[in-house]
C-alpha cells in the first residue's frame, strides 16, 4: 500500500499564496480601518470555524492574522480537535471567548456571528456552506465544494437566494505563479491554446478494516452527514478522501485546483467542458476497502476544441499544470510554485492586469473585501461549481465507464444513467 | 468465483494488455498531438501509452462476450448477490466490484437481470451494507420494477435513507407515488426523509399532504415539509406557506423564510412577477433580520422592469445601513446607458467607503462616464477614495489612463499613494501605444514621477521603451540612471546587452556600474545561444583597459559558460593587476560546470594567496557535489585530491558535506578513515550514513559494514 500523501498545502505554502503580489493596491474602505491598522471592534467580522482538521490547523492562523476578523466560535463533531481548536483561538487573542460547539448547527444559530470559515471534510464542504448560507452567514470553504454535482447547483441557487458571499479555497488564484500562467495564456503569448494538462499524484488503497467502537468525544452521525450511513470503520474513517461515498479521491479532491485553473485561463468560469472521458485503475477489491483511482487519466473538451487532460500518477510532488499552444507551452509546478515555459522568452514578459479580480492577489483580502461589498468573490460559488463540475463528470464517467455529453447551460448528460448520478440525497435530516 | 466471468473481470482490474476490443472503448488523444513545441509530443505519447496500460476491466470484458452472455450473467448475478448479501466490512468487496462493472454495461437482457439481483439484495436477510450497496445501484439502473421492494425499505427509520438514495433521481414517475404512499404511515425519522425526497422531486402532487405536514407537532417534520413546499414553489405551495403564521422566535422561522424565498424564485421563474414582487417586499421589512432583507432587495432588482435603477436611488437616500453595499454592487448591471452619469451625481452624499464600492461598480461598467466619474476621484480629499480610483483605473484603463494618472502622481505626496499609481501604470492595456503614451509624459517629468514611470515602463512588456531606458541610463544623476539599469534588467534582451555592456565600462559611479552589470546579466541570461552570450562580453572584454570594468565583465563569463568564455578567463589569470587575478578565481568558483575543475584544482594546490584557495576550495566541492549524480572513478579522485589538500578540519568537514551526496562505495572508502579523527567524526557518520543508505540496495554488504563501523566506539 501506498503510503497517504501529505496535506496537500501546507501552512507556508497557504501563507506564501494568500500573500502573492501583496504589493498591488487593496481597496480597504476607509471606515474599516483606524490609524495604523487597527480595527475597531464594532468594524470586525465576527467569524466561526466549522471542521478544525488538518487544513484548519493550516489556514485558521491565516485567518486569525487579519485584524478585520475576529472569531468568537468553533465548531467540530470531535471534541480532541474542538478543544484544540479553542485554545488555538483563545490563546491568540488572549481571553476566553471562543465558544466551542460540538454541533455545528448551534454556531450558525448565533446571531452575532457573521461569517464562517468551513475546513470539514469534503462532505460537509457542500451540505455545510448551504447551511449557513441559510442561516444568513458568509462563507470561506474549502475545496473541493461540493459532492456531486447537483449539491453544487443547489450551492450556487441556495447562496444566490440568500445574497451569501462566499469565497472557494481555491487559492491559486492567488497566486502569483498561476497568475501569471494565465495570463500568458488570455494574452495570447502561447498562440491558440488547444491543450491543458494537469496531474495530480497517485492514490493509495486502502486495506480492508473491521468496524470499531466510535471513539470517546466523537459524534458520529454528525461526522458521516449526508452520506449514507456506514459503521465506524477507522480505516474508511481515517482516509475518507479515498471513498466514493465521502469523496472522489485525489482526482477530485487535488484536481479540482487544475481544473479551477483551466477555467479561469480558458475564460470559461461561467460554463465548461462539452464531453467527458475518464479511465483508470481501481484498487484491488480483494485486499482494499477504497473505491477511488489509484492511477487514471481523464480529457474533456470544449465547444472550442480545446482538451484538457488529467493524470492521475507519480508522487505528491510531481503534480502540475501545463498550457499548451500552438506557439509555446507554459507550466506551472504545483510543489514549487516553479514557472517553466518553451521559449523560455515568455518567462520575460510581463504579467500585467489585464483581467479583473485586482484583489484576488489576496485571498483573504478579497473575501473581505467583498463580505463587506457585497460583491462576488474572485471563487464565487458559480465559479467553484463549474471547475468541480469538470472532476465530477470524469467521476461519472469513470463509474459507468463511457465517454458523456454535456450540456452546460441545462447541465444535463445525453446518458440518463449519468443524470442520476448527478445529485444524491443526503441522509435525513440533512438536506440541501 | 474465481473460474466465472465475474471472476475473470476481477482478476482484470489491474492492467492488461491493449486488444483490438479493448482499445476501441480507449481514449483516441493521438488525434490531437499536432505540435511541435517541445516536450508536448512526448507526453502525448506517454499519454496514449498510459491509456492503454490503465484499461479497467469496466465493461470491457462483457462488452466481448458472446451473445449467450446473459445466460452466463444470469448464474453469475446469482452467485454475486449470494455472496454480497453476507457482506461486512473487512471482507473482500470482490462481489460488489462484479456488480459494479455490470451496471456499467449496457445490455438490457443482463441489466434485467441484474435488477432482479439487486431487488434480491434487498431483502431483509441481506447485510445493511448490502442492500445500502444494492440502493446505490438501483438509483443508477433501477426501473419501475424495483420500486415496490425500495418502497418497502420507506418504512423503517434504519432503511428510508438508502432507500431514497435511489429515489431521488429516479426517472418514473411512479416513484413519487411510491413516496407519497409510504408517508403517512412511516416512522418519525422516515418521514422526515421521504418529504425531503419528495421536495427534491418538486413532486406537485404532494402539496397536499406537505401543506398537513408543514403543521405537524413535530418541529422536524414541520421544517422539512416547509423547505419541500418551498422546492415546489407553485402556487399551491406558496399558499401554503403564506398560510403559516410568521414568528420571529419560532423554531419554524428560519424554514419559513428559507420556504418563503425559495417559493417566490420559484414564481419569478415561471413568470408570476407580481406574486413574487409581493413577497420581497414583505421580506424587505425592517423587521426582518438584514440578510434577509439584503437577499430580498438583490431579488427586487432583478424583478424590476429598469433592473432597479430606481430602487437603487431609493436605498442610497434612505437610511438602511445594511442595504446600500447590496444597492450599489447591483449598479454594475444596470442596462440603462445613462446610469454611470446618474449614479456619479450621488458620489458627494456617500461616505468614503460607499465611494470605494461605487467606484469599484462604475469600474466594472466602463463606460465614458463612468471613466470620467472615476478620473474625477483621483483628486477625491480622502486617501481610500483616491485609491480605490487609483486601483480602478489600472484595471479598466487603457492609453487614456496615462493622462489621468500622471497628474495623480505629481499631486501625490504618499509613497503608497505613488506605489498604487504605478501598479495602475502597469496594470494599463493598450500595449506599446500606452508604452509610447508613458515615454511622452516621462519626457515631461522630474523627480519622483520621473522615477515612477520608468519604473512602470519596466514592469510592463515594454521593450518599446528600451530605447528610452537606454538613453536614460547615460543620465549624470544616477537615480534615474539606476532606476532606468533596474527597468532593464527586467526587460532587456540581447539588443540592450552590447549598450549594457558599454555602460559598465564607460561609467565612474560604483553603484551605477553595479546596477549595470545586474541588468546584462539578465539580458545576458535571456540570450538562447551561450555562444552569442560569451561573444558579446569576450567583445566588451577586449575593448576596455579599465580594472574595474575588466573585474566587472570577467564576472559576466560565467553566465556565459561555454569554452571560449573559460579559455578568456583562463588567459586573465595571468594579469598584471591582483584585483583582476582575484576576480578570475571568482568567477572560476561561479563557474557552471565541472570544465573548470582543473583551473580551480590548481589555484587550490598552488594559490597566490589564503583567501583564493578558500574560494577554489568552495567552487570545488560544489563543482564536486553537482556531480554526485554521475558517480565514476573521475568523481572519486576529485575527491581524494579535495581531501589530500585539505589544511584543516574546516576544510575537511566542508568537504564531507559533498561526499555525503556520492553513491558510489568507493566514497566510503574515502569517508570511512575520516571516523577517527574527533575533530571532524561527526560529519564523518553523517556522510558514511547517507552513502550507505543510498548504495545499499545495490552493495548491501559494503554498505552494512559501513553502518557497523559507526557502531564501533570513536
Amino acid at each position: 500500500m501506498k503510503p497517504l500523501a501529505p496535506s496537500p498545502l501546507s501552512r507556508r505554502q497557504f501563507l506564501r499564496r494568500a500573500s502573492a503580489a501583496a504589493a498591488l493596491p487593496l481597496i480597504i474602505p476607509g471606515s474599516v480601518l483606524g490609524l495604523n491598522g487597527a480595527v475597531a471592534p464594532s468594524n470586525r467580522i465576527v467569524f466561526g470555524a466549522i471542521g478544525i482538521g488538518n487544513r484548519a490547523r493550516d489556514t485558521l492562523p491565516t485567518f486569525l492574522s487579519f485584524a478585520e476578523i475576529q472569531y468568537l466560535a468553533a465548531s467540530d463533531c470531535r471534541a480532541d480537535r474542538l478543544k484544540s481548536a479553542k485554545e488555538t483561538v483563545d490563546r491568540h487573542y488572549g481571553n476566553q471567548d471562543c465558544t466551542a460547539y460540538p454541533d455545528f448547527r448551534d454556531l450558525l444559530a448565533r446571531k452575532d456571528v457573521d461569517a464562517v470559515s468551513i475546513a470539514t471534510g469534503n462532505r460537509w464542504h457542500g451540505l455545510g456552506s448551504i447551511y449557513a448560507a441559510r442561516a444568513g452567514k458568509d462563507i470561506y470553504c474549502e475545496k473541493p465544494v461540493t459532492l456531486t454535482i447537483g449539491e453544487g447547483r443547489a450551492l450556487v441557487d441556495t447562496c444566490r437566494r440568500f445574497g451569501t458571499i462566499y469565497q472557494a479555497g481555491t487559492q491559486r488564484r492567488s497566486t502569483a505563479s498561476y497568475r501569471f500562467a494565465m495570463e500568458m495564456v488570455r494574452q495570447g503569448k502561447l498562440g491558440r491554446v488547444h491543450t491543458v494538462e494537469m496531474q495530480v499524484w497517485a492514490g493509495p488503497g486502502i486495506p480492508h478494516d473491521k468496524t470499531a467502537p466510535v471513539p470517546v468525544g466523537w459524534d458520529y452521525d454528525i461526522w458521516l452527514g449526508q452520506t449514507p450511513w456506514y459503521p465506524f470503520v477507522p480505516a474508511r474513517v481515517n482516509a475518507w478522501q479515498y471513498f466514493w461515498d465521502t469523496a472522489e479521491g485525489m482526482m477530485t479532491d487535488m484536481g479540482c485546483h487544475y481544473t479551477d485553473q483551466m477555467q479561469w485561463a480558458l475564460d470559461t468560469d461561467q460554463t465548461g467542458p462539452l464531453e467527458y472521458e475518464a479511465q483508470g485503475e481501481l484498487p484491488d477489491p480483494a485486499k482494499f476497502c477504497s473505491d477511488t483511482l489509484i492511477t487514471g487519466v481523464a480529457r474533456c473538451t470544449y465547444a472550442n476544441g480545446v482538451t484538457g487532460v488529467m493524470y492521475q500518477r507519480g508522487a505528491f510532488k510531481d503534480r502540475y499544470i501545463r498550457f499548451i499552444g500552438d506557439d509555446g507551452w507554459i507550466q506551472v509546478d504545483d510543489e514549487t510554485d516553479l514557472v517553466t515555459a518553451n521559449p523560455k522568452s515568455i518567462l520575460s514578459l510581463k504579467g500585467a492586469s489585464t483581467v479583473g479580480w485586482g484583489d484576488a492577489s489576496d485571498h483573504v483580502r478579497n473575501l473581505l473585501n467583498c463580505i463587506r461589498s457585497r460583491t462576488p468573490t474572485s471563487c464565487n460559488p458559480e465559479v467553484a461549481h463549474r471547475a468541480i463540475t469538470i472532476c465530477q463528470a470524469w467521476a461519472i464517467s469513470l463509474r459507468l465507464g463511457r465517454k458523456l455529453k454535456w450540456d452546460p447551460v441545462k447541465e444535463r448528460f445525453d446518458v440518463e444513467e449519468a443524470n442520476r448520478m448527478l445529485y444524491r440525497e443526503p441522509r435525513a435530516p440533512w438536506r440541501a | 468465483m474465481k473460474q466465472s466471468l465475474v471472476g475473470l473481470l476481477a482478476a482484470r482490474t489491474f492492467p492488461i494488455p491493449v486488444a483490438a476490443d479493448v482499445s476501441r472503448r480507449h481514449f483516441r488523444l493521438g488525434k490531437s498531438a499536432p505540435t511541435d513545441v517541445g516536450g508536448y509530443r512526448l507526453l502525448t505519447d506517454r499519454a496514449n501509452r498510459e491509456l492503454s496500460a490503465l484499461a479497467l476491466c469496466v465493461g470491457l470484458a462483457l462488452a466481448s462476450a458472446p451473445a449467450s452472455g446473459a445466460v452466463a450473467a444470469q448464474a453469475d448475478i446469482t452467485k454475486l448477490v449470494a455472496e454480497a448479501a453476507t457482506y461486512q466490512p473487512g471482507q473482500s468487496r470482490e462481489p460488489f466490484r462484479g456488480i459494479e462493472e455490470l451496471v456499467r454495461q449496457s445490455s438490457p437482457a443482463v441489466r434485467k437481470q441484474l435488477e432482479a439481483g439487486l431487488v434480491q439484495l434487498l431483502a431483509s436477510t441481506s447485510t445493511f451494507e448490502a442492500r445500502r450497496f444494492a440502493c446505490k445501484q438501483l438509483g443508477i439502473i433501477g426501473s419501475k420494477a424495483a420500486l415496490p421492494a425500495l418502497g418497502g425499505l420507506l418504512k423503517s427509520d434504519e432503511t428510508a435513507g438508502i432507500a431514497c438514495l435511489a429515489l431521488t433521481t429516479y426517472p418514473s414517475g411512479r416513484a413519487d407515488e411510491i413516496l407519497r404512499a409510504a408517508l403517512p404511515s412511516a416512522p418519525a425519522a422516515a418521514r422526515v426523509q421521504i418529504i425531503n425526497t419528495l421536495g427534491d422531486r418538486r413532486d406537485a402532487n404532494a402539496v397536499k399532504l406537505l401543506t398537513k405536514l408543514a403543521a405537524d407537532a413535530d418541529s422536524s417534520v414541520a421544517r422539512a415539509a416547509l423547505a419541500s413546499l418551498g422546492k415546489i414553489g407553485n402556487p399551491a405551495a406558496w399558499r401554503a406557506i403564506e398560510a403559516v403564521p410568521r414568528d420571529a422566535n419560532s423554531a419554524l422561522q428560519p424554514a419559513l423564510t428559507e420556504a418563503t424565498l425559495r417559493c417566490a424564485g420559484a414564481l419569478a421563474s415561471s413568470g408570476d412577477r407580481k406574486t413574487a414582487t409581493a413577497i420581497y417586499e414583505q421580506l424587505l421589512a425592517p423587521s426582518e433580520v438584514a440578510y434577509v432583507r439584503r437577499a430580498a432587495l438583490d431579488a427586487l432588482l432583478r424583478l424590476d422592469k429598469d433592473q432597479g435603477q430606481q430602487r437603487i436611488l431609493q436605498v442610497l437616500h434612505g437610511g438602511d445601513a445594511a442595504l446600500k453595499p447590496v444597492a450599489i454592487a447591483n449598479v454594475r448591471a444596470l442596462p440603462s446607458k445613462l446610469a454611470s452619469e446618474a449614479f456619479a451625481a450621488e458620489f458627494p452624499n456617500l461616505p468614503p467607503h460607499e465611494q470605494v464600492w461605487m467606484i469599484d461598480s462604475l469600474a466594472a461598467r466602463g463606460d465614458a462616464a463612468a471613466r470620467t466619474a472615476i478620473g474625477n476621484r483621483l483628486s477625491a480629499p480622502d486617501a481610500v477614495v483616491r485609491r480605490a480610483a487609483i486601483s480602478a483605473l489600472g484595471r479598466i484603463g487603457d492609453t487614456w489612463g496615462v493622462a489621468l494618472l500622471t497628474p495623480a502622481l505629481d499631486r501625490s505626496k504618499d509613497p503608497e499613494e505613488s506605489r498604487a499609481v504605478e501598479s495602475a501604470l502597469i496594470g494599463l492595456r493598450g500595449g506599446s501605444q500606452t508604452d509610447q503614451a508613458i515615454v511622452a509624459a516621462l519626457e515631461k517629468s522630474a523627480g519622483n514621477t520621473r522615477a515612477v514611470l520608468i519604473s512602470a515602463l519596466a514592469r510592463r512588456e515594454g521593450r518599446a521603451a528600451n530605447g528610452l531606458l537606454l538613453a536614460e541610463t547615460g543620465q549624470a544623476d544616477p537615480i534615474p540612471a539606476k532606476a532606468a539599469l533596474r527597468a532593464l534588467a527586467k526587460t532587456g534582451g540581447e539588443m540592450e546587452v552590447t549598450p549594457l555592456l558599454t555602460r559598465i565600462t564607460s561609467t565612474r559611479d560604483a553603484e551605477v556600474r553595479s546596477e549595470a552589470e545586474n541588468a546584462a546579466a539578465q539580458a545576458i541570461a535571456r540570450i538562447d545561444e551561450p555562444a552569442r552570450r560569451s561573444e558579446l562580453v569576450r567583445e566588451a572584454l577586449g575593448r576596455t583597459q579599465s580594472e574595474e570594468s575588466r573585474i566587472a565583465l570577467l564576472g559576466l563569463l560565467p553566465g556565459c559558460g561555454d569554452a571560449p568564455a573559460l579559455a578568456a578567463l583562463k588567459a586573465a589569470a595571468v594579469d598584471a593587476d591582483a584585483p583582476v587575478r582575484d576576480a578570475v578565481v571568482r568567477a572560476l568558483a561561479d563557474w557552471p560546470d565541472a570544465s573548470a575543475w582543473d583551473a580551480l584544482a590548481d589555484i587550490y594546490r598552488q594559490p597566490a594567496t589564503e583567501s583564493l584557495r578558500g574560494l577554489a576550495l568552495r567552487g570545488l566541492v560544489r563543482l564536486a557535489g553537482e556531480e554526485n549524480g554521475h558517480p565514476g572513478a573521475k568523481l572519486i579522485e576529485h575527491y581524494r585530491q579535495l581531501l589530500a589538500g585539505a589544511r584543516s578540519d574546516t576544510e575537511l568537514r566542508l568537504i564531507l558535506g559533498a561526499l555525503g551526496g556520492a553513491t558510489q562505495p568507493a566514497a566510503l572508502d574515502l569517508a570511512l578513515p575520516l571516523l577517527a579523527n574527533p575533530g571532524v567524526r561527526a560529519e564523518a557518520e553523517v556522510a558514511v550514513k547517507k552513502i550507505a543508505e543510498a548504495i545499499k540496495a545495490q552493495h548491501p554488504k559494503a554498505a552494512q559494514e559501513a553502518l557497523n563501523r559507526l557502531q564501533a566506539k570513536p
